[in-house]
């Protein structure tokens, strides 16, 4: 009982919506019942439409998020140790950081045509600005003292960012790296909004456009299944020795 | 207290975490990594490019799931010729096909007539080269609001399907002719397939909208259709065909035939119209009675699809007169496919 306790939850929050769509007479194009949805996700598995839909959708988030990460974490640790340089371009990345990558759509469809690219391109802006931000945070929040022994063992250049300012801002950036997988996660029914004819966005705006509520909510629900299981796996990276070394060491 | 404990991670940092476990774990999650990257990049390419991977089409071609573009599915399904050379791209709403068109990344495309207009005055190369339909919008009025003419509009709230549509022009046309303010009523813009539910839902009095959803508002047994366009405007149009300069340039001869077989289809079209129904909800995923509704109550005809320019520079001075652009554009027409 009390190890399927976040299962009994989601059983409620099931019997919750049926007791409310009966309860209060809504009709099915307002509100689908649970067993219309689960039919809907029941067919679409069989007929290989979730497979695809959910491949292309974890495809694009990955190659988006990995060319953030892989950019971003250079860039951060670059600026995070070069006062002039973060102070000359702090203001330019805390004035792209709020525009909404929804704001970009326009511009992503001209630049990037259609299909893979334009989502890839909306997801690296949505993670890419605050991988940078966590990775600069993480880099001057590395103690002085740090800099200091590092300057008595001599060590200068690559060395220095590979020997001290990597292991200790390591810590700070996986934090970053899982916060912001969420987010890149968060915006691809919005990249998926904008032509493409995969995804999981894809598939609820092209359920919507054909009237079936059923197959909007089974695409939620996917949705939420695999954001879940990412999160899963990426709350490993807490479980890395210096993630949590660096826990213990507050 | 604190110093003791500091000596333990001190000792278990140095000795089994440092030297053995730490270097693994992150290492191997790098691994994990590019191996996951991999591992679904090739996922991907398999399943979604291997249905649809024999020859890139020659020619791409926008349109939404509408009535008014029901010509691009009957012409696809029939004609052979075209459909292996022919590439339909579904969009959700008319600014991502509208970008797409300007990026140069479709040929053609069925849009808003009104769209087409003010894309010509921008300068985006693109040129109408045949109409969609006509006919085919109706005006909804929620049976709640107890709309009944023109006046009982004033303080409602009435969704059109974007600014520079005719259906927008109608809706003015109509308010203006029986000496309303459009000022006097709340206008917004909402994609339609979400128009019925917005209604049903009662948070708008009516919207005007191309079939099917005018028709799908009468399903819900919400609203009613108030108005036709047929009433107002006779000989509507509302989507058509427009095509790029450079498709024309570098690909005339397949650009002929598609204008020339959606122009030859339209006629089966008219005689046969419960099979275009059924096939065209195939194409778009929409209710098969729903359409097939909006066919057989002849809502839609697809007769009289040769564009004239008069018919252009008529919505052009209407879409002056209600403020959406400052002068009327020129209207460049693309008929060479009739020789």
């Amino acid at each position: 009982m009390r190890r399927f306790s976040s299962l009994w939850a989601f059983l409620f929050l099931i019997l919750l919506w049926e007791g409310i769509k009966l309860g209060l007479k809504i009709p099915e194009y307002m509100l689908p019942s649970p067993q219309r949805v689960l039919s809907a996700l029941l067919s679409m598995l069989v007929s290989g439409e979730l497979l695809k839909n959910t491949v292309a959708s974890l495809f694009r988030v990955t190659w988006g998020f990995y060319l953030a990460v892989f950019t971003a974490i250079p860039i951060g640790l670059f600026l995070g140790r070069n006062l002039l340089a973060m102070k000359a371009f702090t203001p330019i990345i805390n004035f792209l950081r709020p525009i909404s990558p929804l704001a970009w759509i326009p511009i992503a469809l001209m630049w990037f045509g259609i299909g893979d690219k334009p989502a890839i391109f909306l997801i690296f802006l949505a993670s890419f600005f605050p991988m940078l931000v966590f990775t600069m945070s993480a880099v001057t929040n590395i103690k002085p003292i740090y800099f200091r022994v590092a300057k008595n063992f001599g060590l200068k250049g690559r060395e220095l960012y590979l020997k001290v300012i990597l292991p200790a801002a390591l810590p700070e950036i996986l934090v970053g790296v899982r916060i912001t997988l969420g987010t890149a996660w968060l915006v691809i029914v919005a990249a998926e909004m904008i032509a493409v004819k995969s995804g999981l966005g894809y598939l609820i705006i092209d359920a919507r456009n054909s009237l079936r509520m059923d197959k909007v909510i089974a695409g939620m629900i996917v949705i939420g299944i695999v954001g879940l299981i990412l999160d899963i796996f990426i709350r490993q990276i807490e479980r890395f020795p210096s993630v949590e070394w660096s826990q213990m060491r507050r | 207290m604190g110093r003791l404990e500091t000596k333990k991670i001190g000792l278990e940092s140095k000795g089994h975490f440092h030297f053995f476990k730490r270097p693994r774990s992150e290492i191997l999650a790098l691994f994990l990594a590019l191996f996951w990257l991999i591992f679904i990049t090739l996922l991907h390419f398999y399943i979604s490019y291997s249905e649809s991977a024999p020859k890139r089409k020659l020619l791409r071609i926008g349109f939404l799931p509408i009535t008014c573009h029901l010509l691009l599915p009957v012409t696809l399904k029939r004609d052979n010729y075209l459909k292996t050379r022919i590439d339909p791209i579904k969009y959700s709403s008319w600014p991502d096909m509208i970008e797409s068109l300007k990026g140069g990344e479709l040929d053609a495309a069925l849009i808003l007539a009104p769209i087409a207009l003010s894309l010509q005055k921008e300068g985006v190369p693109v040129k109408i080269a045949l109409l969609g339909h006509r006919e085919g919008t109706g005006l909804v009025v929620s049976l709640k609001s107890h709309i009944k003419r023109a006046g009982d509009f004033i303080g409602k709230t009435v969704a059109i399907p974007i600014r520079f549509s005719t259906q927008n022009l109608t809706l003015l046309k109509y308010l203006k002719e029986n000496g309303v303010s459009p000022d006097s009523l709340n206008i917004v813009e909402l994609p339609p397939p979400d128009m019925p539910s917005a209604m049903a839902s009662g948070s708008i009095d009516a919207y005007i909208v191309g079939e099917p959803y005018a028709t799908q508002g009468e399903f819900t047994k919400k609203g009613r259709i108030f108005l036709r366009s047929r009433d107002l405007w006779p000989n509507f149009i509302s989507s058509i065909l427009v095509v790029r300069d450079d498709a024309i340039n570098k690909k005339r001869e397949l650009i002929n035939s598609l204008i020339k077989g959606l122009y030859l289809q339209a006629r089966w079209v008219e005689k046969n119209r419960t099979s275009a129904a059924i096939i065209t909800a195939n194409f778009f995923g929409l209710p098969e009675g729903l359409i097939r509704a909006v066919l057989e109550k002849k809502e839609v005809f697809y007769r009289d699809l040769i564009p004239q320019k008069d018919e252009f520079i008529q919505i052009g001075k209407m879409m002056k007169r209600y403020g959406l652009i400052k002068e009327v554009p020129p209207c460049r027409l693309y008929l060479e496919w009739l020789k």
